[in-house]
């Protein structure tokens, strides 16, 4: 076959054929890097890594990178993308950068230089790259992702807001662009619940119809068991150990039974636990939404829960298909998904008061007494140690930095003002990116407080290392998006939390915490509240240690850890709606409409 | 047997219901006023009558009798609908409301009742009212693009900065093809000081990019090459003030030596006292290609664009190359959307400015927002308060982070309170809302619509938004005056002035520094207000001057 011919095959994305007849060629540069770029695009890792290695190693024996021919430029390129994505990203780099000094004009290699940069963990420069790349074309969506990314983790959640809807209106007709954007709004201190509520709306009017599991094949059994389906498809927001399993495990099997479907995740030993606390378990994590969807309805499950909402790593569009006669989203997202097939959302009255957030959802609201969710707290925590030393009071905040907004740095910057002898520690593994930090140190300076005021740790606390917590006194909590899984910790850990209470779900899940444990006095009302309340507490050491040395029993007395009273309403609120759907008796599957192919299976954010 | 008497009235109505069945409106309109004669409440033929002479167009009578059919038919969706729609162009926005919420309550929300009832709440001025009903408008329906045009105009209106620039950007989901939507969105962020320099560069080169054919130009062999000069001035919807004070001088001046035309693409019609040589066009209502082939007609040599992004933007036209040489004056967001138009600001030296002084200046200037506030307010404003700071040109608003630099002013001087020049009531509160969020006490905060700061005083200008004419007005009458060096050509417009003056110290760089130059300044006890020297030394009211470099730099 002719080069030109093969080329075409590429172009068409018919890469094994292109591969076959690659084969019959003469050896050539042409040759390999159109190797390269096949098995790269079929995903053959190794064997795309070793002829990259290959190919590699046989330029060093050369001169150095001869950097003049297009065609060995083009190889190059390869070479480095191939590295990237095979965990060889400083190498990566090494070649990206040769290749952007010759050609700085390149928005694409500027910007898979940032992506590498990211892997090799150089994200101030990777941050240098991507702007470079969109000077050069402001057109560039994945230049606009990326950043989008970078400022999402660095605390900048507006700016990366800002990309995703210069991303949106360059492809208007990508409605992931439009997912990411409802979703990322939850975190910025300008949305409220009016305009979430506008954006998951038009989201969800935009998708398309098509592909909905027709109701003659979901069966609605009057009689007998419930079977409760839940989607687990990440940790992410909250750790399924502590929030989901204790539900698994104590949901009545005399009325329930439980089927999960679960996707890949980060700690295998999650998976083994949602397993053996499931009546079934199954593995979704290759499994496409289209055949999810049939899977769950062919395991005849009557009412399945949503437990991501289109945050991060969701599978909103196996929702969309309507599996299950009944859908419900629970936990993981703090707004409404907008997607008609999801008719109700478990919710309390602290998370969203009686008829003041109604209109805010297209779920309707089902409010359990004892609390919107159930916690299980670490089992390998260390025990507390009482502070008995007179030392500058510290102020912590570990908390996903994506939730540091504006409106959070003013919470903070309030308590340092109101506390002059205070300091604030701020922990997270991206604070090793300089930008990060100098972004912080800026936010704060500008708010007249001194960078000698910070300290920064560059590790994320998780529940295996919540030793980190002894070396505060109080914990300020994020806005507008609570880190509820922080604020447990840090409780469990006895240190008292203050939380500013906002107007939406996502800004009342700390309060709905301190509510259930009798603490209402560390809730906020506003800036000035906040700041007060962290004063007092922080003149006040005896009562500290008081409430440090009694958390634990406060924690595991109230309803918080009362796992068998919330599996006891959630089943019984399953059980109402369950009734009220089988005595009408007019089961239609919703008018959902199915989603734009665009989406992909991916489902990353 | 004996015929049944018809009742005449009946009679009639059957009648004027067969002719409304087959669309005789005339007919319907004579019988339904026969009706009205005999029974002046009745109401099927009121509501006849109104349909007829709504669908044959009589809208003005229809609406006069409009009233009277929607009291006698209260559950008329046809009626009271459009009966509403007539008061709204009548400009009765009071009577549409009631009859839209009575709509709405029996009927529930539908998005055009509330899109309507939100249009009769910001013609009475009432913006917040209207935030709330468009927001209700896109919960019923989240595409509706004009309510979400009107919801973020009215965040504006009522000085939520950061919330109008979000919402114009959940229009750009609405319209991203839309050229106008995607201009108010730079626009807005601009001037909100919402977006880094580096984003709004990349969103003005976004919007040529996409509404810029690439690679075209208009034809350049019909530039001209005469040897007479022709200059053309492009001004967009600036403010009355900087047109008369500092465009319109220029403009003269440079009259008496070139060959100058005035393009006039603003919507105002008080166009000031031009010298008789300019040739004024009004072209606001012209196409693009129209507007070309006129600049063409006229034979330009040299465009001047004193519009930037505003209403009246003619970058599209720029960007193809409509004069041998563009320029961008004294408006514009410090970046236009390709090379081809020079940032003429770039070519000046430190002398960036000039303007009449204040004495020379038209009183009688249109006012382009109105004012809510009580207008006694002006005249009972004492300017000699004692420790009060006077903060000018808060009119648009103030953003957050404005807000939390001057609340640090505020904590670092206890003692101090701020009187801020702000028109409307809505951004009044606003304001205030924005402090008590950080802990501000409202008594320390006073507004008025007007303010004239003079000596003695210690005046603030508004972070996110420079306005040049009141920083000199403040300046000349002997007040003191702290700007921030911001980070765009909007926001460096104040300090760049300052500087021209000699008043580097009057100049932060950072917003903590800012808050230590006010402190110092507070405490050093002696204000050292602008000299004569300096004045005379800066040349800002050299407008012969001024227009000599000016033409010098163009040609």
């Amino acid at each position: 076959m002719k080069r030109q011919e093969i080329e075409n095959l590429l172009e068409d994305h018919r890469y094994q054929e292109a591969l076959q007849h690659l084969a019959t060629r003469n050896p050539s540069s042409w040759r390999d890097t159109s190797e390269l770029r096949c098995l790269r695009a079929l995903v053959l890792g190794d064997d795309a890594l070793r002829l990259a290695d290959q190919l590699y190693k046989k330029e060093l024996s050369t001169d150095d990178i001869r950097l003049e021919d297009p065609q060995q430029n083009a190889q190059l390129r390869y070479i480095a993308l191939v590295f990237s994505e095979q965990d060889k990203a400083k190498k990566a780099c090494e070649i990206f950068r040769a290749l952007c000094e010759r050609t700085p004009l390149s928005h694409i290699l500027r910007r898979e230089y940032a992506s590498a940069l990211i892997l090799s963990g150089d994200v101030d420069q990777a941050e240098e790259q991507y702007q470079l790349s969109l000077e050069i074309q402001p057109n560039n969506v994945e230049a606009q992702l990326g950043l989008a990314s970078l400022y999402r983790k660095s605390a900048r959640v507006d700016k990366a807001l800002d990309c995703y809807y210069r991303a949106a209106t360059l492809e208007p007709n990508n409605l992931r662009h439009l997912q990411r954007i409802a979703n990322w709004s939850n975190y910025s201190s300008l949305t409220n619940r009016q305009s979430s509520y506008h954006l998951a709306k038009l989201w969800n009017d935009r998708i398309r119809t098509g592909n909905i599991i027709s109701a003659d094949q979901l069966k609605v059994e009057t009689t007998g068991k419930i079977t409760i389906g839940f989607l687990i498809t990440s940790d992410y927001p909250l750790p399924i150990e502590s929030f989901v399993i204790p539900l698994l495990n104590t949901l009545d099997r005399s009325k329930f039974k439980v089927a999960t479907f679960i996707d890949k995740q980060s700690n295998p030993q999650v998976k083994q636990l949602v397993a053996k606390a499931s009546d079934s378990c199954h593995d979704s994590s290759k499994v496409s939404d289209s055949k999810l969807a049939k899977q769950i309805s062919s395991h005849g499950v009557d009412v399945l829960v949503d437990l991501t909402g289109i945050e991060r790593n969701n599978r909103i569009r196996v929702f969309s298909k309507q599996p299950a006669p009944l859908q419900i989203s629970w936990l993981g997202y703090p707004a409404t998904t907008g997607l008609a097939s999801i008719k109700y959302r478990i919710s309390d009255r602290v998370c969203d008061p009686q008829f003041s957030s109604e209109h805010a959802y297209t779920e309707e609201l089902l409010r359990l007494q004892s609390g919107v969710f159930t916690y299980a707290p670490p089992s390998n925590a260390p025990a507390i140690e009482t502070k008995t030393q007179d030392a500058p009071l510290v102020f912590g905040a570990f908390g996903d930095l994506t939730k540091v907004s504006d409106q959070t740095i003013d919470l903070w910057a309030a308590v340092l003002r109101l506390v002059p002898e205070s300091i604030l520690k701020i922990s997270h593994q991206n604070l090793s990116n300089q930008n990060t930090k100098f972004h912080l140190i800026r936010c704060f300076h500008d708010r007249s407080i001194s960078d000698t005021r910070l300290v920064f740790e560059c590790e994320t606390v998780s529940e295996d290392h919540l030793d980190a917590y002894q070396s505060i006194d109080i914990a300020l909590d994020t806005a507008p998006y609570n880190d509820v899984a922080q604020t447990l910790f840090a409780l469990w850990m006895g240190v008292p939390v203050i939380s500013l209470q906002g107007e939406t779900y996502a800004s009342r899940l700390s309060s709905n915490v301190l509510s259930r444990l009798g603490l209402e006095e560390y809730i906020a009302k506003d800036a000035l509240s906040f700041a007060s309340i962290a004063r007092r507490l922080g003149e006040d050491k005896t009562l500290r240690n008081e409430l440090s040395t009694q958390m634990r029993s406060r924690i595991e007395t109230s309803s918080l850890t009362n796992n068998v009273q919330f599996s006891r309403e959630f089943g019984e609120a399953i059980q109402i709606i369950w009734e009220k759907l089988c005595s009408e008796n007019t089961w239609e599957s919703s008018l959902e409409l199915g989603l734009d192919p665009s989406l992909q299976d991916e489902a990353n954010l | 047997m004996e015929k049944p008497i018809i009742n005449p009235i009946r009679k009639l109505v059957i009648a004027a219901i067969k002719a409304l069945r087959e669309e005789k409106y005339a007919d319907v309109v004579n019988l339904c006023e026969q009706v009205i004669d005999r029974s002046n409440d009745h109401a099927g033929a009121h509501s006849m009558l109104f349909t007829s002479l709504y669908n044959l167009g009589e809208l003005e009578r229809a609406r006069i009798m409009g009233g009277k059919a929607a009291d006698l038919n209260p559950t008329s969706e046809f009626i009271l609908n459009n009966q509403a729609c007539l008061q709204l162009d009548a400009k009765h926005p009071a009577a549409a409301a009631t009859l839209l919420r009575s709509l709405i309550k029996q009927h529930g929300p539908k998005a055009k009742w509330l899109y309507n009832l939100g249009l009769a709440q910001r013609s009475v001025g009432s913006y917040k009212n209207a935030v709330d009903v468009f927001g209700k408008t896109l919960e019923v329906n989240p595409s509706h693009e004009r309510a979400a045009f009107q919801l973020a105009d009215s965040y504006q209106h009522c000085g939520n900065l950061e919330m109008a620039t979000r919402q114009f950007n959940y229009l750009r989901l609405l319209r991203p093809h839309h050229r106008e939507t995607r201009r108010w969105y730079i626009y807005h962020a601009a001037r909100n000081a919402t977006i880094s320099k580096h984003e709004l560069q990349q969103e003005i080169s976004l919007w040529g990019s996409r509404f810029i054919p690439e690679g075209k130009t208009y034809p350049a062999n019909s530039l001209t090459k005469s040897k007479s000069r022709k200059i053309g001035f492009i001004v967009g919807d600036i403010s009355a003030t900087w047109w008369t004070s500092m465009v319109l001088p220029v403009i003269n001046q440079l009259s008496t030596k070139e060959n100058v035309f005035v393009y006039w693409q603003s919507k105002q019609d008080s166009i000031g006292k031009l010298a008789d040589p300019v040739t004024l066009i009004n072209t606001i209502k012209l196409s693009d290609s129209d507007f070309a082939r006129q600049v063409r007609q006229d034979e330009i040599d040299i465009i001047i664009d004193v519009c930037g992004m505003r209403a009246g933007c003619r970058q599209r036209v720029l960007g193809l190359q409509l004069a041998s040489k563009q320029f961008g004056w004294l408006v514009h967001e410090g970046y236009y959307i390709s090379d081809k138009i020079i940032v003429i600001e770039h070519l000046f030296g430190p002398q960036k400015y000039a303007m009449k002084p204040p004495e020379k200046r038209a009183t009688n200037l249109p006012i382009n927002l109105t004012t809510n506030i009580n207008p006694k307010a002006t005249a009972s404003v004492d300017t000699s308060k004692e420790k009060t700071f006077f903060c000018i040109n808060c009119a648009p608003g103030l953003t957050k982070r404005t807000v939390a630099t001057w609340a640090a002013v505020l904590n670092t001087l206890p003692d101090w309170n701020m009187l801020l020049e702000v028109k409307r009531t809505e951004v009044a509160s606003q304001i205030r809302n924005e402090f008590a969020a950080i802990g501000i006490d409202s008594k320390r905060l006073e507004f008025a619509p007007t303010l004239k700061p003079s000596e003695g005083t210690i005046t603030l200008e508004n972070l996110n938004s420079n306005d040049i004419i009141s920083v000199a007005n403040a300046v000349m009458a002997g007040s003191v005056l702290i700007a921030l060096e911001g980070e765009s050509f909007l926001t460096q417009q104040s300090s760049t002035l300052l500087k021209q003056l000699g008043k580097e110290e009057w100049v932060a760089t950072d917003l903590n520094s800012y808050v230590q130059r006010i402190d110092s300044i507070v405490n050093d006890g002696e204000l050292k207000k602008l000299s004569k020297k300096q004045i005379d030394q800066s040349d800002i009211f050299d407008i012969a001057g001024f227009a000599r470099r000016f033409r010098r730099i163009i040609r």
